[in-house]
């Protein structure tokens, strides 16, 4: 039973009512048993993904995976087969590699999509010259990164509450990439939830709060990057493991010298006291990145 | 509404690309030659009658394939590219941003048809220096508009229900060549000839051919014709447009361009 569908395809977001029930405040998508099937293939399978306000989610998966269908879904541009879906009254969908046909110049772009969406382009037209785009110039002149650029701007449009990006860095050249990161930094300073795909997991993993994992369709993953902490030591016997109390035991795995921790941050320094009570060198801490738990997660798959 | 006039007025914009002169022009030429070498000139004087080829012959060959290369990727272009993804998240919905198409082709269509009826003018001017018969060119402007509507807003269909402009391209050249009047006419033969078609019945069939619903709104035909032509215009219309949008609206928004 699908609740809420953004737009019933008329994808108008200034019409769309606040979702079926009322949603929750501290979410900008709420999205539930999400399903998507092209005849007998299935897209998207059961899908529940909760996106919080103000949080920059990072969307991962390989080609294919599913990612860009539930992006569309949720930006009203296709129709999920079921579950239901609450979004945010005004979102910004930034699609991969859009090509501008017209030859508007960057300016124009902004004042054509400004007045599509019935505001004023003059802020926008600043944010733009403030990443160095010059408004008089012709889009089909500009370079890719300029493009890309100038897409996220107008994607920002009508201040949106949540941005849509789909894979926003791709194709672009190192200071394009870091560019677009600033820049999606600065809207989420601005209260702006960024729900992201890419690529990328270095990119994701110094954007995002929280991530989700899709493969062949089905979230593997949905919490914070990395939930595990790698411990390096001068090495740790199994057998101590076992001296260890139950609870702290089953989130503790030796590979070689490094003891992984499946430990929430508060509980690093008890982990830590334990091996310096057992005796245990320790080298160094850190977090698990993405793409371990990328990997972990294609590995269980 | 102002934001839905921004988007026709790019739409407008956007259609009035060189494309659009150049197959003017090319038409033009095909029919200036015609005129100069069959003596249409001094037919028309003689019948006193402005008759359908001595206007309108370049559109029995090429005027299906030209309305339907103007609007073929009228929204399968701009889905590949992704923009109609950014014009669709922008607060316009899908029938809007349809009609916007639609009207910007029935612009193009009227605005071609008045440039075309124009040149016409010229060229009888140049050639008969009556001003009188010169304008009489201007009775097919309507039945030239109406026929490149029809195949504009096929075109426009087309790519809809197709999704590629590479497909609906294609498609375009077929249907444009099967509703050439001259094969069209064949066809229709044929199989009334298979069917016992009467010669009244097949005048009507013979009208599926928008250029033969051209020829019955010029004017001189009698009003029977006249107003079947126009039946069958309208159908022709409201089956389009029907078509068109409900198709659209239904369509998932896929991953275009991948």
């Amino acid at each position: 039973m699908i609740a809420f569908i953004p737009g019933d395809f008329s994808l108008s977001r200034n019409e769309y009512g606040e979702g079926v029930g009322g949603m929750r405040a501290d979410l900008a998508i709420d999205a539930r048993n999400i399903s998507k099937r092209f005849g007998d293939f299935a897209a998207l399978r059961n899908v529940t993904i909760s996106v919080p306000q103000g949080d920059i989610f990072g969307f991962i998966g390989k080609n294919g995976a599913g990612k860009t269908t539930f992006m569309r879904i949720v930006c009203g541009l296709m129709q999920p087969s079921g579950g239901t879906l609450e979004v945010k009254r005004h979102i910004g969908f930034l699609p991969q590699s859009v090509r501008f046909r017209d030859s508007m110049n960057a300016g124009e772009a902004l004042r054509f999509f400004a007045g599509l969406k019935g505001c004023d382009a003059q802020e926008n037209i600043r944010f733009a010259r403030d990443l160095e785009i010059d408004p008089a110039r012709k889009i089909n002149s500009m370079s890719p990164g300029q493009q890309r650029k100038l897409q996220l701007v107008i994607t920002t449009i009508g201040s949106p509450e949540v941005l849509v990006l789909d894979e926003p860095t791709a194709g672009l050249d190192p200071s394009g990439v870091q560019q677009v990161r600033e820049i999606i930094k600065i809207l989420n300073r601005k209260g702006c939830a960024v729900f992201i795909s890419s690529h990328v997991l270095m990119e994701l993993e110094n954007l995002c709060d929280t991530i989700a994992v899709i493969e062949k369709g089905e979230l593997r993953y949905q919490g914070a990057c990395g939930t595990a902490y790698e411990i390096e030591t001068g090495g740790v016997d199994a057998e101590l493991l076992d001296t260890l109390p139950q609870p702290q035991r089953e989130k503790l795995e030796v590979k070689d010298t490094l003891l992984i921790a499946g430990v929430e941050r508060r509980e690093v320094p008890a982990v830590l006291q334990l091996l310096y009570e057992r005796n245990v060198k320790v080298f160094g801490v850190k977090r698990q990145g993405i793409e371990t738990l990328y990997n972990r997660l294609m590995g269980e798959g | 509404m102002r934001s839905w006039k921004m988007l026709l007025k790019r739409d407008i914009k956007n259609s009035f690309g060189k494309k659009v002169f150049i197959l003017l022009f090319f038409l033009v030429l095909f029919q200036f030659w015609f005129v100069f070498t069959s003596g249409s000139v001094d037919q028309v004087r003689e019948t006193g009658e402005m008759f359908y080829m001595a206007v309108v012959f370049s559109f029995n060959f090429f005027g299906s394939i030209v309305a339907l290369a103007l609007h073929y990727n009228g929204i399968s272009g701009e889905r590949e590219a992704k923009f109609l993804d950014l014009i669709l998240t922008s607060g316009i919905s899908k029938r809007k941003a349809y009609l916007s198409k639609v009207i910007a082709c029935l612009t193009v269509s009227g605005i071609f048809a008045v440039f075309y009826s124009f040149a016409m003018t010229l060229i009888y001017w140049a050639l008969s220096r009556d001003i009188g018969l010169s304008l009489m060119t201007f009775r097919y402007t309507l039945p030239i508009m109406a026929f490149l509507s029809v195949f504009g807003l096929m075109g426009l269909m087309l790519s809809v229900i197709l999704r590629s402009s590479r497909a609906s391209l294609v498609a375009c050249m077929i249907i444009g060549g099967l509703l050439m009047p001259r094969l069209f006419v064949m066809m229709v033969d044929g199989l009334g000839n298979l069917l016992g078609f009467s010669q009244q019945v097949a005048d009507i069939v013979y009208m599926i051919s928008p250029a033969l619903i051209m020829n019955a709104l010029n004017g001189y035909a009698e009003t029977s014709r006249l107003l079947w032509g126009l039946l069958l215009l309208l159908i022709y219309f409201t089956t389009i447009l029907w078509t068109g949008i409900k198709v659209f609206v239904k369509q998932d928004e896929l991953n275009y361009g991948e």
